[in-house]
C-alpha cells in the first residue's frame, strides 16, 4: 500500500495548460488559477488565486452553471520543491514549480489561504493555468492530508473523478466547434448537457456512460460525430 | 529421443522397464536416471527454443509496427489526428502515448506542422491501433485504458507510455493469457502498491472513496 505522498516527475506533468496555451473554451475545474483575485477572509488584496472546490462539487444541479461561490485559495511566490522532496515536508502548501512558464518562478497554493469567491468573479478573471488531471489530483491527496493527515493515492482521487474531467475534456471540444461556426457558446453548453443527459436507445444515457471507464471511448465517438453533425466541422 | 514404445504396458500389464524388475537395482536406477536426463535435456531445449522464438517474435514484431508507422506517417498530422479521434482516444491519451503536450495537439489540429519526430509518433500509435485491431480487439481505445487487473490501475495505455509495447502486443495476443503475469512483467513490485482505498458510489449517486 503506498504510503508516501506522491509528486510529478517533471513540473510539466502538473499543468495541462500555462499562460496562452490555456484554452478560453475550457470549462472552469478545481486548480485553475487565476490573476487578480480578492479572497473574502484572506485579506491581503488582489493576487493569484486557485480554485479548491471538488471537481464534482463546482456545478449546480443543471450541471452546465458554476455554483454561486467557489471555494479558492491563495496562490504565492513559494519554495523550490524538488519531486523528492515532496513527501517529506511543505505539507500546508501545493507546490507549483515554473506556474507561469517563464522558466524561473516557483508558486504555491496555500492551503490555509481560503476563501468563497463569487464565480463570476472568476469568470471573467485572467486565467493563468490549468492544472492536469494528475495535477488536481495531487492538490486533492495534500489537501486531504494537510486536513486529516491521510494518504489516498492520487490514483484513487483520479478513478473517483475521472467522469468529470472527461465532460471537461468534451465540453471543451464542443464549446470550440460551436464557437467556431458562429454559435452562441452558452447556449451550446446547456445543449451537451442536455445531449449527454437524453435518453438512449439499449443503453444509459451518455453521462451516465462516462463512469464507466470501458465506455468512455464509445461516449467519445458518440460525441464527436454528434459535433461533426451540428456544427458542421470535426472536433479536431 | 526416449524410447517410448519401451515404456509402454505390454499385454500381461508389465512394462519393459518391469520387465528389468529381475536385474540389478542399481541398474535400474541408472534407467531412470538416464531418463532424466534426457527429458531434462529436452525440457531445457524446448525452453532455449522458447526464448530465442519469442526474441524473434518480439523483434519482428517491432519491424513490423516500424513498417507500418513508415507508411501512416505519409499522412499529415491531420489526418492521423482525426484518425485517432474517430476511433475514441481522448487528447489527452494521444498527448501522453506521443510525449507531447495538449496544447501542442491543438496546434497541430488547427494545421501547424509537427516536427517529423512528432509525426512519426502519431502515426506509431495510428499503426498500433491497427495491429491491435487485427488482434480482435474492436475498442482499442477503451482497452487500452481499462486496468489489467482488478486490484491496480495500471493500463496497457500506461505500459505504451513506458515504450513496452511488446507487453501489450503480447497481451493482446494472448501470448501472456494472465494480467497478473502481464504486471509481473512490467513492474515486479506492483503488488505493493495495491490501495487500501476504493471508490464505491455513495448514495447521492456520486463516487467517494473509502477504505477496503
Amino acid at each position: 500500500m503506498p504510503d508516501r505522498l506522491e509528486a510529478p516527475e517533471s513540473p510539466l506533468d502538473l499543468y495541462l495548460a500555462r499562460g496562452e496555451e490555456v484554452n478560453v473554451d475550457r470549462p472552469l475545474l478545481q486548480g485553475d488559477v487565476f490573476a487578480d483575485i480578492e479572497i473574502p477572509g484572506v485579506d491581503d488584496g488582489p493576487g493569484v488565486a486557485a480554485i479548491l472546490t471538488h471537481p464534482c462539487a463546482m456545478r449546480r444541479r443543471d450541471g452546465v452553471h458554476l455554483a454561486e461561490r467557489l471555494l479558492v485559495a491563495r496562490v504565492e511566490i513559494g519554495p523550490d520543491v524538488p519531486p523528492d522532496r515532496w513527501a517529506a515536508g511543505h505539507y500546508k502548501i501545493l507546490p507549483l514549480p515554473d506556474l507561469l512558464a517563464t522558466g524561473s518562478e516557483n508558486y504555491a497554493l496555500e492551503y490555509d489561504l481560503c476563501g468563497r469567491v463569487d464565480s463570476r468573479l472568476l469568470q471573467e478573471a485572467e486565467r493563468l493555468a490549468c492544472l492536469d488531471p494528475f495535477g488536481i489530483c495531487l492538490l486533492l491527496q495534500r489537501l486531504v492530508h494537510h486536513q486529516a493527515r491521510v494518504i489516498v493515492p492520487t490514483s484513487d482521487f483520479h478513478e473517483s473523478c475521472a467522469h468529470v474531467f472527461e465532460e471537461a475534456d468534451l465540453m471543451e471540444d464542443w464549446i470550440g466547434s460551436a464557437r467556431s461556426a458562429g454559435e452562441d457558446v452558452d447556449a451550446a453548453a446547456v445543449e451537451l448537457h442536455e445531449f449527454l443527459r437524453a435518453p438512449r436507445k439499449d443503453e444509459r444515457c451518455l453521462q451516465d456512460a462516462l463512469r464507466d471507464v470501458a465506455r468512455r471511448a464509445h461516449v467519445r465517438r458518440v460525441v464527436h460525430e454528434r459535433i461533426a453533425e451540428r456544427f458542421g466541422v470535426s472536433a479536431t | 529421443m526416449l524410447n517410448e514404445a519401451a515404456n509402454r504396458p505390454t499385454a500381461n500389464g508389465e512394462t519393459a522397464t518391469m520387465t528389468t524388475a529381475r536385474i540389478p537395482v542399481e541398474e535400474i536406477s541408472a534407467t531412470w536416471s538416464s531418463l532424466t536426463q534426457d527429458a531434462a535435456g529436452l525440457r531445457d531445449t524446448a525452453r532455449f527454443l522458447h526464448d530465442d522464438a519469442s526474441a524473434l517474435h518480439r523483434e519482428t514484431q517491432r519491424h513490423d509496427l516500424s513498417a507500418r508507422t513508415s507508411v501512416k506517417a505519409r499522412e499529415s498530422a491531420q489526418d492521423l489526428l482525426n484518425e485517432l479521434a474517430e476511433r475514441g482516444y481522448s487528447w489527452r491519451t494521444i498527448a501522453r502515448l506521443t510525449q507531447v503536450s495538449v496544447p501542442a495537439l491543438r496546434k497541430w489540429r488547427h494545421g501547424e506542422n509537427p516536427s517529423g519526430e512528432n509525426r512519426r509518433r502519431l502515426a506509431e500509435l495510428v499503426a498500433l491501433t491497427g495491429l491491435l485491431e487485427e488482434y480482435a480487439i474492436s475498442d482499442v481505445p477503451g482497452w487500452l485504458e481499462v486496468p489489467i487487473a482488478a486490484e491496480l490501475p495500471t493500463t496497457c495505455a500506461d505500459l505504451c507510455a513506458a515504450g513496452r509495447f511488446d507487453l501489450v502486443l503480447d497481451f493482446a495476443s494472448n501470448r501472456i493469457p494472465d494480467p497478473h503475469t502481464l504486471l509481473d512483467k512490467f513492474d515486479p513490485d506492483w503488488r505493493s502498491k495495491i490501495s487500501d482505498y476504493e471508490v464505491f458510489t455513495a448514495p447521492d449517486g456520486s463516487p467517494a472513496i473509502r477504505r477496503r
